[in-house]
C-alpha cells in the first residue's frame, strides 16, 4: 500500500538541489516582490524616492540587530533584550555627552555598556544552562529601567553637545549614514557566518548543543560572544537612532525584540536553532519595513499593527516550519 | 531507598522556610525603616494591590510546572478591561459584561494552545503573538483613550467592599479563596500531577497516556479566565478602562513565580511556593515605596531578583538531584 507521502516529494526536490534555505530565500523574495508591485498599486507615492529612504531608514536599526541575532537564533537561543539595551545606550549616551565627555567617548561607552548586558546574559545562560528567554527578559527590564532613571522618565534634549547628531545624521554623498552602518553590518555578519569558525559554531550549536559540546565546541564561549556582539549591535542601534533623531528617548525601540525576531524568522531563521542566514534576514525586514510602510499609507491605526505583527510572527514560524519539513537536504 | 520521597519534599520545605526568613526579615527593615509600613492601613491595602498578580501567578505556576510559558496575560488583562468597558458602553448589564469578559479570556488562552499544538510554535513565540494582538486591539478598539462611563459603577463595589468594622477588603477574601481553589487542584486532583509529568518530561507523559493538548489547553484557559478577573479587578480599582492595565505585569508575575522556586525549565514547582514569592517581591517593592525610591528603580530590581532567583533554582536543583542520585 504505497500512498502519496512525503518522500516522493523530498526526492523531487532534491533533484532541484535547492537547499531549504535556498527554497526560502526564494519564495520571500517572491513575496517581496508581489508586496512591492501591490503597493506601488495601491499607493502610487510608495516608489518614490523620499518614501523608499524612509522604509530603509526605518529597517536600518532592526537590520543592525537582526544580523546578530541571527546568529544568536542559530545557536537556538533568544534575546529579548535588545530593546531594552538600544535605548539603555542612547540614554547613556546622551547622559555622558551631557556631562562633557566628548562625543566619541560617550559613544564608545554606551555601546560597551551594551556589551556588558550582552556578556552576562551570554554567561549567565551559557553556564547554567538556563533557558534564555527568561534571562533576556530579566537584563531588558534592567536595561530600560536604567534607561528610565537615566532620562527621568522621559526625553534628554537640552544640554546636548552639537555634534551630537553627528552619528546619525550625516551623509556620505547622497546616502543617509545610518544605511552605510546597515550595510556594513550585514556584510560583516554575512562574513562571519559563512567564512568563520564562530559562525559555523553557532550552528552546529543550535542544531545539537550536546554533539558540539562531545567535538570540541566550547559552547560557553560560543554563546557569550555571540551575545555579547548582539548586546553592542543593539546599543550601537540606540546610540545611532538617538543621534538621528538629535534627543535620547528612554522609550525609543518598542517592540524592537519581537520586530528583530519577526526579520530573522521570515528569513528562515529557525526558532529552535541550527539554520538561518544573514540574507534572508535582510529579505525578512525589508518585508517587515514594507508591510508597516504601506498599512501606514492605508491609514490603518498604529495599533493595528501590533495585531498584524502578532499574526505576521506566527506565520513566518509555521511557514518556517512547514519549509523545513517538506525539505531535507 | 525509601530516602528518596523524604528528600524532594525536605527541599521544597527548606527552600520555602528559607524565603519565609527572607520575607520577614525585609518586612523587619522596612518596618525600622518606615514604621507607617506595618499600619493597618498599609496591611489592609496589600491584598487590593497584590490580587492581580497572585491569582495569575497561581495559574502561571501550573503553566510553567507544564514546561510552557504565558507572556500574554498583560496584553490579556488590558484587551479584558476594554471589552467590559466597551461592553458597558453599549448598554450591557455591567454584571453580564464582566462574564463576557472572562469569556475573553478563555478564547485568548485556547488561540494560545492553538498556537502551541495546532502550529506547533514554541509557547514563548505564541504567547509572544498573543500578548502584541491582544495588547494591540485594546489599544485599536478605542483609539488609547480610556473608557470612563457612570455605567461601570456597580462593578466598584469589588474594589470598595469591606467586611469587619469596614476594615478587610474583599480582596483578601477573593485572594484565599481563589488560592484554596488551586491548592485543591494542584494537590487532590489530576491536573497538579499531570503539569508536573509534562514540564519534566513532554515524551514520557505523552505515552504514558496524558493528553497533552487538552491538558495544556485547561491550564492556559485558566490563566486565561485569571488574567481577566484581573483586567476587571484593575477597572474597578482605577475607576476606568484603561489600556494601559497590565503593562508590565506577565514580568511581575513570572518574577513571583520563579522567585517562589519555580523551575522555569518546568516540572517543578508549588502554589505554596510561588505564593510566598509573590508576596516577597510585592512587599520589596512595597517598601521600596516607601522609602521614596524612583518607581524606575524597581524595575531595575526587580530584573535582578529574577537573575538572582534563576541561578538558586538551578543550584537548589542541581543539589536535589545529587542527593537523588546518592539515595537511589
Amino acid at each position: 500500500m504505497m500512498t502519496p507521502s512525503g518522500p516522493t516529494t523530498v526526492k523531487h526536490l532534491n533533484r532541484l538541489k535547492l537547499g531549504a534555505d535556498g527554497m526560502q530565500n526564494l519564495t520571500i523574495f517572491g513575496l517581496l516582490v508581489v508586496l512591492i508591485i501591490v503597493a506601488s498599486i495601491i499607493e502610487p507615492k510608495f516608489l518614490g524616492m523620499q518614501n523608499i529612504s524612509n522604509v530603509l531608514m526605518q529597517i536600518s536599526s532592526i537590520v543592525i540587530v537582526s544580523s546578530v541575532i541571527t546568529m544568536v537564533l542559530n545557536t537556538g537561543n533568544l534575546d529579548l533584550s535588545v530593546g531594552g539595551v538600544g535605548a539603555m545606550a542612547g540614554v547613556l549616551y546622551a547622559v555622558f555627552a551631557r556631562a562633557g565627555l566628548s562625543v566619541p567617548l560617550s559613544a564608545t561607552l554606551a555601546i560597551l555598556s551594551g556589551g556588558i548586558i550582552g556578556l552576562s546574559n551570554g554567561l549567565i545562560i551559557s553556564s547554567f544552562r538556563i533557558p534564555s528567554f527568561i534571562v533576556t527578559i530579566a537584563t531588558m527590564y534592567i536595561a530600560r529601567g536604567i534607561a528610565f532613571i537615566g532620562a527621568e522618565g522621559s526625553v534628554i534634549t537640552s544640554g546636548l553637545p552639537g555634534d551630537f547628531s553627528n552619528l546619525g545624521e550625516e551623509f556620505l554623498g547622497p546616502v543617509p549614514i545610518p544605511l552605510i552602518y546597515a550595510l556594513g553590518f550585514i556584510l560583516l555578519f554575512i562574513f562571519m557566518q559563512n567564512k568563520t569558525v564562530l559562525g559555523k559554531m553557532a550552528y552546529a550549536i543550535g542544531a545539537n548543543i550536546k554533539t558540539s559540546d562531545y567535538s570540541g565546541i566550547s559552547v560557553r564561549k560560543v554563546v557569550t560572544s555571540i551575545y555579547t556582539l548582539a548586546g553592542l549591535a543593539a546599543a550601537f542601534a540606540g546610540v545611532v537612532v538617538s543621534a538621528r533623531f538629535n534627543q535620547a528617548d528612554c522609550r525609543i525601540l518598542p517592540g524592537f525584540e519581537i520586530d528583530v525576531v519577526i526579520a530573522s524568522v521570515l528569513g528562515g531563521t529557525n526558532i529552535n536553532g541550527g539554520r538561518g542566514t544573514v540574507v534572508g534576514m535582510l529579505i525578512g525586514a525589508l518585508i517587515l519595513g514594507i508591510l508597516t510602510n504601506v498599512l501606514n499609507m492605508m491609514g490603518l491605526i498604529l495599533y493595528y499593527q501590533y495585531v498584524v505583527k502578532g499574526v505576521l510572527l506566527v506565520i513566518a514560524i509555521v511557514y518556517n516550519n512547514a519549509m523545513r519539513k517538506a525539505i531535507r537536504i | 531507598m525509601i530516602k528518596v520521597p523524604k528528600i524532594q519534599i525536605n527541599r521544597r520545605v527548606i527552600q520555602n522556610l528559607v524565603l519565609l526568613l527572607v520575607l520577614i526579615f525585609l518586612i523587619v527593615f522596612f518596618t525600622i525603616q518606615n514604621p507607617r509600613f506595618l499600619s493597618s492601613r498599609n496591611l489592609f491595602n496589600i491584598p487590593r494591590q497584590i490580587l492581580p498578580v497572585v491569582i495569575m501567578g497561581c495559574a502561571m505556576t501550573f503553566i510553567i510546572n507544564s514546561g510552557a510559558i504565558d507572556l500574554s496575560v498583560g496584553g490579556l488583562m488590558a484587551l479584558s478591561a476594554i471589552s467590559f468597558g466597551k461592553f458597558v458602553t453599549l448598554g450591557v448589564n455591567p454584571w453580564l459584561a464582566v462574564v463576557l469578559a472572562l469569556l475573553v479570556g478563555v478564547i485568548v488562552g485556547s488561540i494560545s494552545t492553538l498556537f502551541i499544538h495546532g502550529l506547533k510554535l514554541p509557547p514563548i513565540m505564541a504567547t509572544m503573538a498573543t500578548w502584541v494582538m491582544s495588547s494591540g486591539t485594546a489599544y485599536a478598539l478605542i483609539r488609547a483613550i480610556p473608557i470612563t462611563d457612570v455605567r461601570m459603577k456597580p462593578i466598584f463595589v469589588l474594589n470598595t467592599l469591606k467586611f469587619f468594622d469596614d476594615k478587610v477588603p474583599l480582596a483578601l477574601f477573593i485572594i484565599i479563596g481563589v488560592v484554596i481553589i488551586f491548592l485543591f487542584l494542584e494537590k487532590k486532583t489530576i491536573i497538579g500531577k499531570y503539569t508536573i509529568a509534562m514540564g519534566g518530561n513532554e515524551n514520557a507523559a505523552k505515552f504514558s497516556g496524558i493528553n497533552i493538548a487538552r491538558m495544556r489547553w485547561l491550564i492556559f484557559i485558566l490563566c486565561g479566565i485569571m488574567a481577566s478577573f484581573s483586567g476587571v479587578w484593575a477597572v474597578s480599582r482605577i475607576g476606568s478602562a484603561d489600556p494601559n492595565i497590565g503593562l508590565g505585569m506577565e514580568f511581575q508575575v513570572i518574577a513571583g513565580c520563579i522567585l517562589g522556586g519555580v523551575s522555569i525549565k518546568g516540572g517543578d514547582g508549588t502554589i505554596t511556593g510561588m505564593l510566598i514569592g509573590t508576596v516577597l517581591l510585592f512587599i520589596l517593592i512595597n517598601g521600596m515605596n516607601m522609602m521614596g525610591f524612583n518607581p524606575y528603580y524597581q524595575q531595575v530590581a526587580t530584573g535582578i531578583v529574577i537573575l538572582i532567583a534563576v541561578m538558586i533554582n538551578y543550584f537548589v536543583g542541581q543539589r536535589g538531584k545529587k542527593m537523588a542520585a546518592r539515595t537511589a
